[in-house]
């Protein structure tokens, strides 16, 4: 059995580690639901102790969903990445290497080069809202404690609050591009603040021509001067490359699977979206790759049988996700898929554009300007940079190359920038793929606001118009 | 065929029995006591009108809030199906649907053939509802049906800076504080409840004809304040009751899938 550090500064990342870990040890078993093992209380009793408290934080749904059949596969891949993920930060950190805090849209193949742990904010928030009965709720509270009110975003703050109480690695730095909002900006600012290390920022442009695509590479190279002071060494061409090229692995296949959900009936199942998110977080680690080149693996074979993911008899429904998933009930998406057989093709938060194309590997400055190019084409980066068109049309473009039969609008209360265009998007939608839509508020991390069964409720109403 | 539907809001139970699509007999009765005893008595009352048994109809359907308390064999249908399906037997050129309710206010969007496009509802206040107006007649003294027939020019109203079902009242206390003729006041709240659900309304688009369903359609007052925010005019003559539009949904999607 593996030891798990017992340091404060790692409770989150070793809630994970111990996490992926115990879901090796369910998965191993050839159940498909926690009855099948006696139940909850039964089954606590049977794990090894160490697993036991973490057993008790864990969602009893999340477990039976990646228990269940069709998604075990891609269970099997989330968690054994997770544990990688984990691992591999650990050594960093065991290293004494420095650490940065980022926002999600930033490509880390400079900073792995550079031997900085990256670790993503938002993804602390998230996976921790996605695997725990309290997801992130006690980071979010502290931080509102600071006087950070209920509208912000719970994908911040969460992390933020876990930092404030100390459950994290101590930060060298923070990093934040300009866009989508200011509100983040300014938590990023309070943290960097609060932990009084340096924040580095980027500028952001406006769409993707090449004066747009100038301004970034000259942003990515601002970027990676600062980390190397910060990292007080020079970027190694040939270990960027190296992380590069992980990053090019895992880009390839998340086009490919796009193009796999484009299929009738649907060949990926919905659950793991969220998951896929994340991952993209990752882009650059040998983790990020393999997840998302074993995902393909799962999804081509489903594809190669003409298999879909909603239960036989059931008419599938094509969904697509305007803005984002909510990642504190992960079952939901699943609930779906067997309740209603609505299959989930994309969000904005997981869609790539087939066009974003590779990194030129060939030398350093090939690298910054394909590195650049990417991070204006990752997920939200790409729709939040200036005008409303990108992601109307991206959206436009989705429901019809996905087949998609209703566009979902489900709303994270807390991003303005989404709310000022929702009427904008659902109208275009309506009009040009002749869809309905369905609007709606959550709060992507926090269950407070809109609960599961509300959701459930919502798309219940939904589902009885069809 | 003879179909029932039954809705039950969250102050109104109704039930319809219908016949060939023809309504022939209803109920409404108001949610005072327990909701499974009120829901029983409303569809015994509705059918007996009919002059037939329980047993006589076999395709019944459900909808509304309430709906768990139908203890009859029934297909649950949902509110806004129902909706949709009883604007759309009510006036098949509708592509607007504003239901006015007891607690909420839903808006629904339809195609030309009455397929549910998009639709809002305000579940998360009892702002511009039933409930709302209940409570200002209360404060005012007056009836809910004396106030709906209470139809005030816009310049003469009182302003009402709330809509808000807990603040108005302490409005209303300080309007007639100030001497300000209840007419007046009634206008003000009317006017107001008229912009809110006007609001709502063009988040969606207000796209003609507009069918106005459900409890609150009864109220001229707000009627007219709501044709005056949205600059057209609304249906208001539709072939049954306004309050039983999502009863006869209800009875028409459970005929459909019997047809089906």
């Amino acid at each position: 059995m593996a030891e798990y550090s017992d340091r404060k500064d790692r409770t989150v990342t070793t809630w994970w580690q111990i996490t992926a870990d115990l879901a090796k040890y369910i998965l191993s078993q050839d159940i498909n639901h926690l009855d099948d093992w006696g139940g909850k209380e039964v089954v606590r009793d049977i794990l090894p102790e160490v697993f036991q408290k973490n057993f008790d934080m864990i969602q009893t749904d999340l477990i039976n969903c990646i228990l269940e059949e069709k998604n075990k596969e891609t269970a099997q891949n989330f968690v054994n990445n997770i544990g990688s993920y984990v691992d591999e930060m650990h050594k960093g950190l065991d290293a004494g290497n420095k650490v940065c805090y980022h926002y999600f849209i930033h490509s880390i193949e400079p900073m792995l080069a550079l031997d900085i742990v990256p670790i993503c904010f938002e993804v602390l928030s998230g996976l921790t809202a996605a695997l725990y009965t309290d997801g992130c709720e006690e980071g979010i509270d502290a931080i509102e404690g600071e006087g950070y009110p209920d509208h912000l975003c719970s994908s911040n703050k969460g992390a933020a609050g876990f930092l404030l109480k100390g459950y994290l690695p101590k930060p060298d730095m923070f990093l934040k591009g300009a866009n989508p909002c200011d509100a983040s900006n300014r938590i990023y600012e309070w943290a960097a603040h609060k932990c009084k290390v340096p924040l580095l920022t980027t500028e952001t442009p406006y769409y993707f021509n090449e004066r747009a695509h100038r301004f970034m590479i000259g942003e990515t190279r601002r970027l990676v001067a600062n980390l190397e002071k910060i990292a007080g060494k020079k970027i190694d061409e040939g270990r960027l490359r190296e992380y590069v090229e992980y990053g090019n692995e895992a880009v390839d296949y998340i086009v490919k699977i796009q193009e796999l959900k484009k299929m009738v009936p649907c060949p990926d199942t919905g659950w793991h979206r969220p998951a896929d998110t994340i991952f993209m977080c990752q882009i650059g680690t040998p983790h990020g790759a393999k997840y998302f080149r074993d995902l393909y693996g799962i999804v081509k074979k489903r594809a190669d049988k003409g298999e879909g993911v909603v239960p036989e008899g059931k008419k599938e429904r094509r969904l697509a996700w305007g803005y984002t998933w909510e990642c504190f009930d992960l079952p939901f998406f699943n609930w779906l898929e067997n309740e209603h057989g609505a299959i989930y093709t994309e969000d904005t938060l997981s869609y790539f554009p087939a066009d974003v194309g590779k990194v030129d590997t060939t030398n350093m400055e090939t690298m910054i300007e394909g590195l650049a190019w990417r991070s204006m084409q990752m997920p939200m980066a790409r729709q939040t940079m200036s005008f409303s068109d990108v992601w109307i049309n991206d959206f436009v473009h989705i429901c019809k190359a996905f087949k998609v039969d209703a566009l979902i609008l489900g709303g994270h209360m807390a991003c303005k920038h989404y709310w000022a265009l929702n009427k904008l998007m659902s109208d275009k939608v309506k009009e040009k793929a002749g869809i309905p839509t369905l609007r709606f508020e959550f709060d992507m991390m926090d269950k407070r606001f809109t609960s599961p069964a509300e959701l459930k409720r919502i798309m219940n109403d939904f589902f009885a118009t069809f | 065929m003879l179909s029932l539907g039954c809705d039950v809001g969250t102050m109104f139970t109704k039930t319809v029995v219908m016949d060939n699509g023809n309504v022939i007999a209803h109920d409404i009765t108001r949610n005072n006591g327990t909701l499974k005893e009120l829901v029983e008595a409303s569809i015994h009352s509705a059918v007996s009108r009919a002059g037939l048994s329980l047993d006589d109809i076999k395709v019944r359907g459900g909808t509304g809030m309430g709906d768990k308390y139908i203890r009859i064999e029934h297909a649950n249908q949902g509110i806004i199906k129902s909706l949709a399906r009883g604007s759309f037997w009510a006036l098949a050129g509708a592509r607007t649907v504003v239901d006015l309710g007891g607690l909420s206010t839903t808006i629904i969007s339809l195609n030309g053939a009455g397929k549910v496009i998009e639709y809002r509802t305000s579940d998360k206040c009892a702002s511009g509802s039933g409930f709302f107006l209940e409570l200002a007649a209360q404060a005012l003294e007056l009836t809910v049906e004396e106030m709906g027939e209470t139809v005030v020019p816009p310049e003469e109203c009182a302003h009402m800076s709330t809509q808000c079902a807990v603040f108005c009242e302490s409005e209303i206390v300080s309007h007639i504080n100030d001497g300000i003729e209840v007419k007046s006041i009634v206008g003000g709240i009317n006017y107001s409840l008229g912009s809110g659900i006007a609001t709502m309304i063009n988040r969606l688009g207000a796209i003609p004809a507009i069918l106005i369903t459900g409890g609150v359609a009864k109220s001229r007052g707000v009627v007219c304040a709501l044709e005056k925010h949205l600059g057209v005019e609304v249906v208001k003559s539709v072939p049954a009751d306004h309050q039983l539009i999502a009863a006869v949904g209800a009875a028409l999607c459970a005929r459909d899938v019997q047809q089906s």
